[in-house]
């Protein structure tokens, strides 16, 4: 019997991790507007949902484990 | 002062609030948002005795009562992984009590909540979903737990879907990984090693297609998840992106019907449930009470937000 856990022997190791995923929208052309609570597009003001060139939401995973279901840490 | 009629609470990066926050401005409802990864940047006040919860942001000032508050968004873990423990002491304290104070906000608890964390708390178990989905009369693919291939006393040498009882997240050298439904061989399961932490064990239902189901309140929205027009074989999630196709249809009425029940059996309002459909027949695979879904509004246009604030706006269902 291999020794190793089968989920360990499974498991999917990501290449880049969560803060990659957070890097991508600060400091760029988006901020996140404390009182209004949403993100906003620095230049118009616009909310950033409503812009084409605002990176997320893509997909469910966003390329990483985001931790859906909010349990991830 | 902010009489707030709606409370948020999220992080920042979860898009999903971006869109019921816009419904909710469009709606003109107070509300103010509350982010678990912005804390430093609040001032709170809590007056217990009273039941007041004061909260500075920026110059502003939002006061959270039972007189005033009508409906509580929750958008947080309902318990603290502790993956990622900080070393520094000073961010120590930051993840453990202000996780703690976000779960006393369970103080409200006559507002209506999208979900209520204790119900949360209970629905986020798997083996008890499976149990009241069986209950409320979806059918259930054949499942065991075990923690011993020789004591799981299967004889069908058939393959079979390993699961996690919990989510799957692990820190591997460093990097995040994650421990998707993985199929195996029978012979593969027999001669794998399972001590360590037990694993869910399901039959392998396939050919399948994948169905999301989002429900809020008493409305359903079901997609099928493809890629490049077929049904997938294993775990969807990891397939490349780009080759997903999200297709909404429409489920049976008696299936729409068994998701809503299935939610109120859990005192959800919200939830994500996975099944399966094959040959006409669906299975339940799980819910996620706090399941992603700003994929579907962009994707196929699903009105979930708008679902979502007119609840909150309500304060019932």
């Amino acid at each position: 019997m291999d020794d190793k856990h089968i989920f360990l022997k499974k498991a999917f190791v990501y290449k880049d991790d969560q803060q990659k995923f957070k890097d991508e929208f600060e400091g760029g052309d988006f901020v996140y507007e404390q009182l209004l609570g949403y993100w906003i597009n620095k230049n118009n003001k616009e909310p950033a949902l409503y812009d084409s060139t605002f990176p997320g939401p893509r997909t469910k995973k966003a390329d990483i484990e985001t931790g859906e279901d909010q349990k991830g840490e | 002062m902010n009489e707030v009629s709606v409370l948020i609470i999220s992080n920042k990066f979860d898009f999903t609030t971006d869109y019921v926050v816009l419904t909710l401005r469009e709606l003109g409802i107070p509300y103010v948002r509350v982010n678990r990864d912005e804390f430093l940047n609040y001032s709170i006040r809590f007056l217990v005795n009273q039941g007041e919860l004061y909260i500075r942001i920026g110059n502003e000032d939002f006061v959270i009562s039972a007189k005033s508050l009508k409906s509580v968004y929750y958008r947080a873990p309902t318990f603290v992984r502790t993956l990622d423990v900080p070393t520094e002491p000073e961010l120590q304290l930051y993840k453990f009590q202000w996780a703690s104070f976000i779960r006393n906000l369970i103080f409200f608890e006559d507002a209506f909540w999208i979900n209520n964390p204790v119900a949360t708390y209970k629905a986020e178990n798997k083996l008890y979903q499976l149990k009241i989905a069986k209950d409320v009369g979806f059918k259930i693919p054949n499942t065991l737990v075990s923690n011993d291939a020789g004591y799981l006393q299967i004889n069908d040498k058939r393959e079979y879907a390993i699961k996690t009882l919990d989510p799957g997240l692990l820190k591997i050298s460093g990097k995040s990984a994650f421990i998707y439904t993985n199929i195996v061989t029978y012979n593969e399961l027999m001669e794998s090693n399972l001590r360590f932490a037990p694993v869910v064990v399901q039959e392998y239902l396939h050919p399948k297609t994948d169905i999301r189901v989002t429900v809020v309140g008493n409305r359903v929205f079901a997609v099928k998840i493809l890629s490049q027009g077929n049904s997938i074989n294993g775990d969807w999630r990891r397939i490349e992106k780009d080759k997903l196709e999200y297709v909404p249809v429409t489920l049976p009425e008696n299936i729409t019907q068994l998701c809503i029940k299935f939610l109120r059996k859990l005192d959800l309002i919200f939830g994500a449930i996975d099944l399966v459909c094959i040959d006409d027949e669906y299975y339940f695979l799980e819910v996620n009470p706090t399941g992603e879904w700003a994929w579907l509004v962009k994707s196929v246009k699903f009105p979930i937000h708008k679902e979502i604030a007119n609840l909150l706006f309500k304060g019932k269902l």
